[in-house]
């Protein structure tokens, strides 16, 4: 019967005040939305940068007339270089086969030898992607006899390099700024509530009410205003997506969009926003005096 | 059942009590007068701990000023019914649900504080407005929402600030009359005012002077 009252006491505080109830839904809703495309903006950011890594490889071009056993122990002593996660071999015929899908013209259509090399094509661990390791790997093996020439994709790694500290400290600051104004915002718009109910509260406080009966509703308040201010979000940026969708959707990167992860974590923060603006507005009530 | 014991309290400008002593018995009815913003509120809110004496201690049934603990406080209001200067109604909930509310703080029944509600509601006349909001009753029926709030809970000590303040001679004779009903079941009653004719009617009672930030009894000359 007590939680009943206090449920009642809570839908009574809405009643109350519902254009400043329906001004703290709001509020907490934009404060998800912002939250929300940060999140978006961020796992995506990643997944490129993950994508472009992931085709960082060495390419090791050999010489024409390298010796069947001299390609097995050359195999072991790239192996042998720090970092390599797998190597793949490259023979002259699968080189040209790769140019004429890439290219769709034959190589031995314009001459009449194939003039592409052999190579082995290294796959670095990711903490290994960076310009630095790799140049220090070709410095080990660019002088072997067997290798004519090695190549990495200097130029997207660093692109990521030079992007990547800024993006991270970009991205700090954006989460900084997000969370302090989305606190503010909504225990702002709460306290606006909760004052024009200091009456109540004092009231209720003299009538003999313990802190968790004064509490309580208000607490359900906040989290009906979390839950209510989540789903409004969500159904946002729903309706933002199946618009604008279909325009990444061509693109061969895939982005992540609303998965059941980030609704639930928007529902999770639009929840804790509400319940706690409430609980710290109402505790500066309950502190004056006793 | 309540003492106070040397109490000096000030409001940041201004010196309410000096050294003030008093004791008031299980049963009694006290008057408490004097001129307007010498201090019966602050007296008043001082037994029912809302503010602190700055030294001295008040005591009340087993709760003393100086060593009560925050989380009793609540549970001692509970033993004390207050018709607040101001009343304090709520006008968010209508009438029943305002009467109701010191049960539903006590975590009362809900069956048992209907009957109570209108057990009270009937004897004050209030059952016709049980339905209505505060706003919308005149002075004299607001405060007697007040009364029937303060005693609903049946509590052992009945503090009444400026009860008589807005209403005509008779009704506010009817309310003092009510009171001391209340006070002939036992409870303690203490009433601030400071309508004379009221106090000269019940010649009787214990009257309670504050003056030069002091309490002293005094007797009306025959
Ligand atoms: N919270 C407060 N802060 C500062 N001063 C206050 C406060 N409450 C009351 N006062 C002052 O203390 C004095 C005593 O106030 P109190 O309300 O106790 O007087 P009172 O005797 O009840 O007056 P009245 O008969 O008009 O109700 C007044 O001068 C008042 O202005
Ligand atoms: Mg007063």
């Amino acid at each position: 019967m007590k939680f009943g009252y206090l449920y009642k006491e809570a839908i009574r505080g809405f009643a109350n005040a519902k254009l400043s109830a329906f001004a703290s839904v709001i509020t907490i809703t934009l404060s998800l939305i912002l939250i929300a495309i940060y999140f978006l903006f961020t796992v995506n950011s990643n997944r490129i940068i993950k994508n472009i890594k992931d085709k960082v490889e060495i390419e090791v071009f050999l010489i024409d007339d390298i010796k069947t056993d001299e390609l097995n122990t050359l195999k072991e002593k790239l192996k042998a270089v720090g970092g390599v996660k797998n190597i793949v071999y490259v023979s002259k015929d699968d080189a040209a086969k790769i140019f004429s899908e890439e290219f769709g013209s034959d190589m031995l259509d314009i001459y009449d030898y194939n003039p592409l090399p052999a190579s082995y094509k290294i796959n670095l661990y990711d903490e290994y992607k960076t310009i630095d390791r790799i140049n220090r790997i070709k410095a080990q093996i660019t002088n072997l006899p067997q290798i004519s020439d090695v190549q990495f994709p200097e130029k997207n790694l660093e692109l990521i390099e030079s992007k990547t500290t800024g993006f991270l400290f970009i991205n700090l600051i954006i989460m900084v700024v997000i969370t302090i104004s989305s606190i503010f915002l909504v225990s702002n718009t709460i306290r606006l509530i909760i004052s024009s109910r200091s009456k109540i509260i004092e009231t209720f406080k003299l009538l003999g009410a313990k802190r968790s009966f004064i509490m309580i509703p208000f607490l359900i308040e906040g989290f009906i205003q979390g839950l209510a201010g989540s789903i409004l979000a969500i159904s946002a940026l729903y309706l933002f997506f199946t618009v604008f969708v279909s325009k990444f959707e061509s693109t061969d990167l895939h982005f992540e969009l609303l998965g059941t992860d980030i609704v639930l974590y928007v529902v999770l923060i639009g929840v804790t926003l509400g319940i706690a603006g409430s609980y710290f507005s109402v505790l500066k009530y309950l502190k004056v005096q006793n | 059942m309540i003492t106070l014991n040397n109490i000096n309290f000030s409001y940041t400008s201004k010196e309410i009590f000096s050294e003030a002593s008093v004791e008031i018995s299980k049963g009694e009815f006290v008057f408490v007068v004097g001129e307007s913003g010498i201090g019966k509120t602050t007296l008043l809110k001082l037994i029912y701990f809302d503010v602190k004496p700055k030294s001295g201690t008040v005591i009340f049934d087993d709760y003393n000023s100086g060593t009560v603990d925050k989380t009793e406080i609540p549970f001692l209001r509970r033993k004390i019914g207050i018709v607040f200067q101001d009343f304090k109604l709520l006008n968010d909930r209508n009438i029943f649900e305002n009467i109701a509310l010191p049960l539903y703080i006590a975590n009362g029944k809900k069956e048992s504080i209907k009957k109570r509600v209108f057990d009270i509601a009937s004897k004050l006349g209030l059952i016709e407005y049980l339905n209505i909001f505060p706003y919308d009753l005149s002075g004299g029926e607001q405060q007697r929402v007040a009364i029937a709030r303060a005693m609903i809970t049946e509590p052992i000590l009945l503090i009444a600030d400026e009860p008589t303040g807005n209403l005509d001679p008779f009704v506010a004779m009817d309310i003092v009359k009510l009171l001391n009903d209340i006070n002939k079941t036992g409870t303690t009653l203490i009433m601030a005012t400071h309508n004379f004719d009221i106090v000269k009617k019940f010649a009787d009672k214990r009257i309670l002077q504050l003056k030069d930030r002091k309490l002293f009894d005094v007797r009306l000359k025959a």
